[in-house]
Parts: C-alpha cells; sequence; structure tokens
C-alpha cells in the first residue's frame, strides 16, 4: 500500500525524502482504504453472525458469550489487521530499498512508529464498526451507515473545524477581506499561518478526538525526523485518547451485548 | 429433563412468551406444536441463553439455568449435555462438512482423536460422507439441514432441541429425518422439537404440547389429548340447512359455506339445535357427528378463544406439576 507513495517520493525528491511529508502521505494513503474496509469488517460482525444464524449455532454451545465469543472475535479481527497492516509496510520498506531510495535508521523507526499509530487508529474504527453492528440489526444498512459515517468523520466535520480555526485566526488578526491580507506584512502573515496552526491543532483535540486520521495526522506533522520517543511525550494526549476512545467503545459494546436478545 | 415455568418474554411491542409452562420428561420424543408466531423459537431460544425472558423459570437435565436471570455458569454446564439445530441457520460457508464438525468439537473441548472420531461417525450418519470436503456453500438445501443435524449430535447430548427441523424438507427427506430421529430416541435419549405442522409431530411424538400465543394450550400423549377433547368439547356437529340459520348456542360455530356450518360444543345439542333451525323457519337437510380428528383438535385449540374453553384441556394436564 505504501510502495507507490515510496516510489512518489523518489521520483520527485531524489532519495532525499522529507520524513513530514512522506508521513503524511503515508497516513492518508493507507488510513483511507484500510479504515474503510475495517470499518466495514466491524459494521457487519455481530449482526450478520445474528442473521445468519452462526451466532446461534456458538451461544448454543458451552462458550461464554462475552469473552468466548464477542472478545474472541474482536481479538481475532485485530490479529488479521496487525498482521496485515505489518506485512504491508515491511513489504513496501523493502521495495523502496530495492529502488535505491535512501531511509535513515530514524525514518524507518518514524515509518514504524506510525504503522503502529494507524494500527491503533484501525482497531479504534473496529471498535466503532462492533458497536454499529450492535446497534444496526441489518448487515447491508449497517454497511451503509458506517460508509456514511466515515465519510463525516474524516472529511466533513474536518473541514468544518478547519473553517472555524482559520476564522478565529482572521478574527484575532482583524482579517475581514482580501485587502486585509495585503496590508499585513510578511512575518504577520507568518505568524498569522502560525497561529491557524496553533489554533487547528488545538481545536483537533477538543472536537475532533473521535476521528483517528486527524489525530494520526497531527502526530505525523511532529515527525520531522524527531525520535520517537520524543513524537510520543509530545503527542501523549493524543495517543491517550485514541486508546481511551476504543477502550470505551469496546466496553460500551460488551455492556451492551451482555444483555442483547441474539435473534 | 427440561421443565419451564411462567416464562414471559416480551419483545418491544410484542408479548411472545406469555407465561408458558411445560415439562419434558426423559426419554420423550416432545413436540412442540404451535402456528407460526406462537412464541416457540422464543422459548428454545431462551432455554440456550440467547435472548432475555423478563420472568419465569427454567430447568434444565437438574440445572436451574434461569430464574429471573440467567445463571451463566449452570448455563455453560448444562450446554455440554445440549445439542441444538436452530430454524433458518446457515453454517460456515467457507468450511467443510469436516471442518465444521471438527470446529464445534472443539467448542466441546473434545481431543483431536475424538473430534476426528466423532466427526466420521456423523456424517456417516447423515449421509454427507461422500461430501465431507466440499465447501458447505455448495452443498444442497437437504444437505445442509443434516449438516445443522449433525452439528448438534457432536457431544452426543442427552437431550437434543430442534426448532423446526423439518419444514423444509421433501416427503422423503421428512421420512428419513423422522427416522434418524426415532433412532436417537432408542439410545434413551431425550427429543424436544418444534413444529407448526401436526403432521410432522402426530406419528412420531410420544408427547405433545400445544402453544398458542405465548400459552401452552394442552400437553400430554395424542391419546389424552384426544380423550380430553372428547370429555370436554368433543361433539363436533356438521349439518346442512335449507337457507342459512343463525346458531346462537352454547358452541363455537363455523361456516363452512352458504348453508352448511361446524358446530363444536362441550355436549351432545343436536336436540337443541333441531328446535333452533325449526324456530328460523328453515329445515336440517343432514346433521352428522363426526369422530375428532387430531388435526380438529388442534385447529379447535389454536382458534377457539382463551376465555371461552377457559384452557380446560391444559388444566387437565397441568395439575400433575402445578
Ligand atoms: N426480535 C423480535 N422483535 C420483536 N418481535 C419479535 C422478535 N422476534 C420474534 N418476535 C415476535 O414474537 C412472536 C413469537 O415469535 P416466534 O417465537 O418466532 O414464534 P414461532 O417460532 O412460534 O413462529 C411473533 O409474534 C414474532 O413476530
Ligand atoms: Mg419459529
Amino acid at each position: 500500500m505504501y510502495t507507490h507513495v515510496f516510489l512518489g517520493i523518489k521520483d520527485t525528491m531524489q532519495g532525499s525524502a522529507n520524513p513530514k511529508i512522506l508521513i503524511g502521505h503515508i497516513t492518508t494513503s493507507t488510513y483511507i482504504p484500510a479504515g474503510i474496509l475495517t470499518l466495514l469488517l466491524g459494521a457487519t460482525s455481530i449482526n450478520d453472525d445474528i442473521s445468519k444464524g452462526t451466532a446461534e449455532i456458538i451461544i448454543s454451545k458451552p462458550i461464554n458469550r462475552v469473552v468466548g465469543y464477542f472478545v474472541h472475535k474482536f481479538l481475532g479481527q485485530s490479529i488479521v489487521i496487525t498482521g496485515a497492516l505489518i506485512t504491508s509496510t515491511l513489504f513496501s520498506i523493502s521495495i523502496a530499498k530495492c529502488y535505491g531510495l535512501h531511509m535513515s535508521e530514524r525514518m524507518i523507526e518514524n515509518v514504524f512508529l506510525i504503522t503502529l499509530l494507524t494500527l491503533l487508529a484501525m482497531i479504534q474504527l473496529l471498535a466503532l464498526g462492533y458497536l454499529i453492528s450492535l446497534i444496526i440489526r441489518s448487515p447491508n444498512i449497517a454497511l451503509g451507515a458506517s460508509l456514511v459515517l466515515f465519510l463525516i468523520i474524516s472529511f466533513i466535520l474536518p473541514q468544518i473545524v478547519e473553517n472555524m480555526a482559520e476564522n478565529k485566526a482572521k478574527d484575532e488578526f482583524g482579517i475581514s477581506g482580501w485587502k486585509d491580507y495585503s496590508s499585513m506584512s510578511y512575518e504577520e502573515i507568518e505568524r498569522y499561518k502560525e497561529r491557524i496552526d496553533e489554533l487547528q491543532r488545538e481545536y483537533d483535540l477538543r472536537f475532533l478526538f473521535y476521528a483517528p486520521n486527524i489525530q494520526l495526522l497531527d502526530i505525523a506533522g511532529d515527525l520531522e525526523g524527531t525520535a520517537v520517543n520524543n513524537i510520543i511525550t509530545h503527542n501523549l494526549s493524543r495517543i491517550g485518547i485514541m486508546i481511551g476512545l476504543t477502550l470505551i467503545y469496546l466496553i460500551l459494546g460488551l455492556a451492551y451485548f451482555k444483555r442483547m436478545d441474539l435473534r | 429433563m427440561l421443565k419451564i415455568e411462567n416464562l414471559v418474554k416480551v419483545y418491544k411491542d410484542v408479548r411472545a412468551l406469555d407465561g408458558l409452562s411445560l415439562e419434558v420428561k426423559e426419554g420423550q420424543i416432545y413436540g412442540f406444536l404451535g402456528p407460526n408466531g406462537a412464541g416457540k423459537t422464543t422459548a428454545i431460544l431462551s432455554i440456550l441463553g440467547m435472548i432475555f425472558p423478563q420472568k419465569g423459570r427454567i430447568e434444565v437435565l437438574g440445572e436451574e439455568v434461569f430464574n429471573g436471570k440467567f445463571d451463566e455458569k449452570k448455563l455453560i454446564k448444562v450446554k455440554y449435555r445440549i445439542g441444538y439445530m436452530p430454524e433458518n441457520a446457515t453454517l460456515w460457508d467457507f468450511l467443510t462438512p469436516m471442518q465444521t464438525l471438527d470446529i464445534i468439537g472443539e467448542a466441546f473441548k473434545m481431543s483431536k482423536v475424538e473430534r476426528q472420531k466423532r466427526s466420521e461417525e456423523l456424517l456417516k450418519l447423515v449421509d454427507l460422507w461422500d461430501a465431507r470436503n466440499k465447501k458447505v456453500g455448495k452443498l444442497s438445501k437437504g444437505m445442509r439441514q443434516r449438516l445443522l443435524l449433525a452439528q448438534a449430535l457432536v457431544n452426543d447430548p442427552e437431550l437434543l432441541i430442534l426448532d423446526e427441523p423439518m419444514s423444509g424438507l421433501d416427503p422423503k427427506g421428512i421420512a428419513e429425518f423422522k427416522e434418524l430421529i426415532r433412532q436417537f430416541n432408542k439410545g434413551g435419549k431425550t427429543l424436544f422439537f418444534s413444529s407448526h405442522i401436526l403432521a410432522h409431530v402426530e406419528e412420531i411424538c410420544n408427547t405433545i404440547g400445544v402453544i398458542v400465543k405465548g400459552k401452552l394450550r394442552a400437553q400430554g400423549t395424542l391419546n389424552n389429548i384426544k380423550r380430553e377433547f372428547l370429555r370436554k368439547t368433543g361433539y363436533i356437529i356438521l349439518i346442512e340447512t335449507s337457507k342459512p340459520v343463525k346458531i346462537d348456542l352454547d358452541a363455537k360455530v363455523e361456516v363452512i359455506d352458504a348453508n352448511r356450518y361446524k358446530i363444536t360444543a362441550s355436549r351432545d345439542i343436536r336436540e337443541e339445535l333441531h328446535d333452533l333451525i325449526a324456530l328460523q323457519g328453515a329445515k336440517v337437510l343432514t346433521m352428522q357427528v363426526k369422530e375428532p380428528t387430531m388435526e380438529d383438535i388442534f385447529l379447535h385449540l389454536i382458534s377457539s378463544p382463551q376465555s371461552r374453553f377457559s384452557g380446560e384441556i391444559f388444566k387437565s394436564f397441568n395439575h400433575t406439576y402445578k
């Protein structure tokens, strides 16, 4: 999945890849297809078993419905996703090496960090998908609903939040129209841009905590060849939110599933 | 073996079980008979802890698995000794029959050797041996139904619960299925199976329970139910009159066509009928007392308003365990 990104980078930058741009590309080019697949997988997990009747077969056996069925199923699917992501990362790195793209050790570390964070995002989406599959009984409706939800979470709401950040910054700098820009000095414009950036990162955390792609991008924005543990310490809140939200989805799902009629 | 007491299950707006009570004794072939929507599947899924009833008690194989709420430990313990075949379920299309039974065996913590042996036995028993390595998705409906039965037998259960096992089978399939059930029962095993078709349970079951609108309306051997029906409500009279009449007696009247009526009454009302019809200026052309068939009794049970017959039949069988 990453391969084309590496190759593209190689062509344009002749081997001196800027990790920030690279990671940004990886994040979106992996996140969108893998994220959609994962969410759809989750959204048809339980309801499909119920409508096909396989849930009935399983639960009629001496298996605990929460641990033996729900948790096992979730773990199984998580392992498959983990395997797929790690394999594709390794594959991409080896291809990139074959083509002679120079990658520093730090950059490889960063790629792995992003893979790990992408994985975290995927598991969060899987947990969200499970919630959907519990609430929406028809697998087909659940598929449609999760596609729409994915679009809203990943693109529409972030666009709105981006506008909010920009408007706030404009307010602060007293910008109301095009001519205000022309009267600004170069430094002022730079400060204005930085302010937008700052506001946006703040708003991302506050209003888009449920959008793992946004958290990923914000973390990737910190990369610029920084050491992995620095990145982690600098983004503890974002990583914490991703893990915390996953747990919340799972706990909600489990609590609901425990008392749910499987028919 | 299996005892259900006053079970109540209300789905959002449907009262599917309305105080259901029944008892299945060891070694019985129990036919759980009722029209579509009577609550048969709901009762069965409750026994297995698939759905949550609001009230009542369920005892299976000597364990009280439900009394207002489920006892998860007992439920799991008991499931080692139960076999269950769902209505309208599909198995995993991408597995073979052999793999399917192997996985089910794993759920019962059977060893690899045991699983292998049991799968072979069962695939031969249900005549799927030749198809053992085909994908389940490629099997015919009848074959998949037989695999569904096989998966219920993996643990050699003491109690086998089947939900509408014969619906969708052709006459030959039904005959074969009944034979399998008989064989299973010969080993002293108990069977509890539901159906909405009298013919499916009539000759094979030694006990039947009739469920209507979430309540048991009759329970016992076919002979007992018939005798009871004759004693309490058993007069079926068919009459043909010279013109339409209004029959206003303490009896259930069905209009067959223009001037023909089927009357079910609790006593011999032939004289009263004659008088009533004469009073309306009509003549009785034919009058015939009919020996009730099981079909008549079943139809009577599922169609009569409960107030009128106040569950007479049910009561007489019920006192033994109430
Ligand atoms: N999930 C559900 N939600 C609401 N009503 C249901 C649900 N499942 C079954 N019912 C209703 O409960 C009643 C009993 O259904 P069921 O137990 O399937 O009957 P049977 O198996 O005897 O045909 C029916 O009226 C049915 O429509
Ligand atoms: Mg049913």
